[in-house]
């Protein structure tokens, strides 16, 4: 469903994404990992066609986002790290907006806006303009878009960062039951519980490689059995040596 | 004042960075704004010494007058200075993005303040040196004074600035703590507008240019001699000029005596303000972070929606969303809309100004008829310059939706041209038709400036669109940052370029034309006037279509 093939992205010197490969079948909940500055947020841009590869391609669905990019864009759905959305429109003309952006029938918005703004607890503020929103609202906002418009890959970038609890389980169940119907959701994160309890399949990358991927499981088998995944993490990224310098603090 | 002292050291700095990190575009633009600031200035003193030296040869009276003038100058800044400080006060003390951090530290309320105030003074106060510098040298060399006189034009006027932007902080810190909300800048944004406004038409309607006529000078110098301003004596301006004045005549005593008072009521104001403020600045702060929004929290509800099936054109479901969303976005933002009303006293002026035309000849009308085209042209880019070019770097941080989107980029360049195109057309004509009925010009003449006026606007529109999205700037504050980029300025040189290209390639057959008219023989040579033609063609579907489509390129490989 989603392909990437020696992916590589420089910017000037730096070399933000070195020769990635990721083959992501139909329904999958990819979870990548890495620290700060390891090239995730990159990744999803060029797969969103927001940046341009300097070298490789990305595959949605056998569209290539750069060679046939209307067609690729129909399918995805983004949700950025941070969704800046237009301040000077209110909730629902949002909604509308992403509607007949992707094309959706008037009749089938009608009916699913509303259910969104439920489901969301938005309802109260539907009708307020998008720069009273708090940020975890906009997130929502941005969430709801993305469903509204049924997308058959969606990418996530840290989605969990700023929504309550209530919400944050909510989203886990809508991308579990999405998955469930087939939608492939490929999704960056640092909070490493869920990626252990949503994810199929995890990919680790620093500084621009993928460094382990490969279900929970079969990472833990691989690497060290009897340890869990953020001492797992901790060692393939190097944070344990600060261990050392954490006395000092 | 340490901290005061720290943080201007660090604004400072800033500064220095952005001279030293600057890129060589940024040389060529500060070089020619530079140029062009100078010969403003040199106009200016040129102007202005002319009119001392007539003044100062009025008998009797000269001298009288030219002090007359100078304290209505200072009267009528000091009122402008206190708006724009009220205005940029807003900004600078409320609205500005390092207050959140500043307000974090440990700092005092009342250096952050304090540094505040200098800030906004800066800001509102260095334009007006650029006035008042030429306009006080003339009247230092009309009085050869000696080089001191300049070194005390910078001392006096230091203790006026403070003055004006303390009553300015004041009035707005005192505003802001009586209606503390967004708004409340809005508000004063569109006042502001609607001020300088309506100043600039009272000024065009006064028509100065009568003033060269002998008899209406007299009038004014009379007017000027009985009119009494009681009020003046405890005024800013009344100090300034008197302590400026006197040191012309080395009148020390007076001068220094004028300095003393503006200085010491500076100091007094300035210590009143910071005294307020630091009593009432954080409330109002607090309140300026919100929307004032929840008290009609259903303002925008369906039916005051703009209802996007309403369109009476036939574009897509997409396009259309586009162009909903761009109405309502630009109706919506204050500083947008707002500059409607500036277009507005444009429009007046402008057929103001052709109204009061003296056309005698049929030969002089045709002529200024022709230019005319050029000259509304000329408005049509400026206008163009602030409503077109910025429309792609509008979308800012939200481009990332219409990027992810499997809407084309050509549909979306192309939407921003037919949304800029139609009010666009509409000004244009507006413009055209109501001067060429000024000008009482003929049939042909109507049709033929109409049918260019239009053809130009179609080309303004494409290459403002165009340009706009090959020069993107998504990291400003504000719209004017857009305009004065290097694109912007680019835009305006091409724009300018093309629409004298436009005047050249119809000046001939339009002379033609004429001597028919005033002959009564044809002079049409048919091979000329296809070539032209065709050049017409080529340039025109050039402007529309290259911009455009190296601004679809350029989209294409931008990254955000
Ligand atoms: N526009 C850009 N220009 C130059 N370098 C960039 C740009 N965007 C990202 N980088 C660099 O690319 C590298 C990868 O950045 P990226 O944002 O993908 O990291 P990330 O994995 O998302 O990190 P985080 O966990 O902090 O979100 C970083 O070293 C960053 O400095
Ligand atoms: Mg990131």
């Amino acid at each position: 469903m989603l392909q990437i093939i020696n992916l590589t992205k420089t910017f000037g010197s730096l070399k933000a994404i070195d020769n990635l490969n990721l083959d992501i079948p139909e329904g999958e909940i990819f979870g990548f990992l890495g620290p700060n500055g390891a090239g995730k947020t990159t990744t999803i841009k060029i797969m969103c066609g927001l940046l341009k590869p300097t070298e490789g391609k990305v595959l949605i669905d056998g569209y290539d986002i750069q060679k046939e990019p209307e067609k690729a864009k129909q399918i995805i759905g983004l949700i950025p790290d941070h969704p800046f959305i237009y301040p000077k429109l209110t909730g629902r003309e949002f909604l509308r907006f992403i509607g007949s952006l992707y094309r959706i029938p008037l009749k089938e918005q009608e009916e699913k806006i509303p259910e969104l703004f439920n489901m969301f607890e938005l309802n109260q503020w539907s009708d307020d303009l998008i720069e009273s929103y708090s940020h975890g609202m906009q997130q929502k906002l941005v969430m709801s878009g993305v469903l509204l418009h049924n997308p058959k890959v969606i990418f996530l970038d840290e989605p969990m960062v700023g929504l309550d609890p209530k919400s944050a389980r909510l989203v886990k169940e809508i991308f579990f039951n999405l998955s469930k119907r087939g939608v492939t959701i490929f999704m960056s994160t640092h909070t490493l519980e869920i990626a252990e309890k949503m994810c199929h399949r995890i990919g680790i990358i620093q500084t621009g490689k993928v460094i382990a991927l490969g279900s929970k499981e079969t990472l833990q088998e691989n690497i060290s059995p009897d340890k869990n995944l953020e001492d797992i993490f901790l060692e393939l990224t190097g944070g344990t040596e600060y261990a050392e310098l954490l006395k000092y603090l | 004042m340490r901290d005061v002292i720290l943080l201007i050291k660090i604004k400072l700095k800033m500064l220095l960075n952005g001279i030293r990190f600057a890129s060589g575009g940024k040389w060529i633009k500060v070089t020619i704004l530079s140029l062009i600031g100078a010969s403003f200035t040199w106009g200016l003193y040129v102007l202005f010494y002319r009119i001392l030296v007539y003044l100062k040869g009025v008998p009797l009276l000269g001298p009288f007058l030219i002090v007359r003038l100078i304290s209505m100058i200072f009267l009528v800044f000091f009122v402008m200075l206190v708006f724009s400080n009220i205005i940029t006060a807003f900004s600078t003390i409320y609205f500005s993005s390092d207050l959140n951090l500043l307000l974090l530290t440990p700092l005092s309320f009342r250096s952050v303040f304090i540094f505040k105030f200098f800030e906004t003074m800066f800001y509102s106060n260095w334009m007006v040196l650029f006035f008042l510098l030429p306009v006080l040298a003339a009247y230092a060399n009309i009085n050869s004074a000696l080089f001191t006189f300049y070194l005390w034009i910078f001392v006096a006027l230091f203790p006026y600035f403070v003055i004006c932007t303390s009553i300015g902080i004041l009035l707005s810190v005192v505003l802001m703590r009586l209606f503390p909300s967004k708004k409340t800048r809005d508000i004063f944004l569109v006042l502001g507008i609607v001020l300088g406004a309506s100043t600039y038409l009272l000024v065009r309607f006064l028509q100065p240019e009568k003033l060269v006529n002998p008899d209406v000078m007299m009038g004014v110098m009379q007017y000027l001699v009985t009119v009494k301003t009681p009020m003046t004596k405890f005024a800013p301006s009344f100090w300034i000029t008197q302590s400026i004045v006197s040191m012309v005549k080395y009148n020390l005593g007076r001068s220094f005596f004028y300095l003393g008072i503006l200085s010491v009521s500076a100091f007094l104001i300035s210590l009143v303000t910071v005294l307020i403020a630091q009593k009432i600045y954080y409330t109002g702060w607090a309140g300026a972070q919100e929307g004032g929004k929840k008290k009609k929290p259903k303002v925008y509800n369906s039916k005051h929606r703009i209802k996007e099936s309403r369109f009476p054109f036939r574009f897509s479901g997409p396009m259309r969303a586009l162009l909903a969303k761009d109405i309502k976005t630009f109706f919506r933002e204050t500083s947008q809309w707002s500059q409607l009303l500036l277009l507005g006293t444009l429009i007046i002026v402008y057929l103001y100004n052709i109204y009061k035309l003296p056309l005698p000849y049929f030969y002089l009308k045709s002529i200024i008829s022709f230019l005319n085209i050029g000259v509304a042209g000329f408005v049509l880019a400026s206008v163009a310059l602030r409503f077109v070019f910025p429309a792609v770097s509008l979308e800012k941080d939200n481009f990332w939706i219409i990027r992810a989107s499997p809407i084309s980029v050509k549909k979306f360049l192309w939407e921003k041209f037919w949304i800029s195109l139609i009010p666009l057309l509409l000004l244009a004509g507006c413009l055209i038709v109501f001067s060429n009925i000024l000008l009482e010009v003929d049939r042909f003449f109507m049709i033929l400036s109409c049918a260019t006026v239009a053809i130009l606007t179609v080309g303004l529109t494409a290459l403002g669109t165009g340009m706009g999205a090959i020069f993107p700037r998504f990291n400003v504050e504000n719209i004017a940052q857009i305009e004065s980029s290097m694109g912007g300025m680019f835009y305006m040189v091409f724009s300018l370029f093309y629409v004298a290209v436009i005047l050249v390639l119809e000046a001939l057959p339009v002379r033609m034309y004429f001597f028919y008219k005033l002959s009564g023989k044809a002079f049409f040579n048919i091979k000329i006037l296809v070539i032209l033609g065709l050049i017409f063609l080529v340039v025109n579907v050039a402007v529309v279509f290259i911009p455009m489509v190296l601004g679809i390129r350029k989209i294409k490989n931008l990254e955000i």
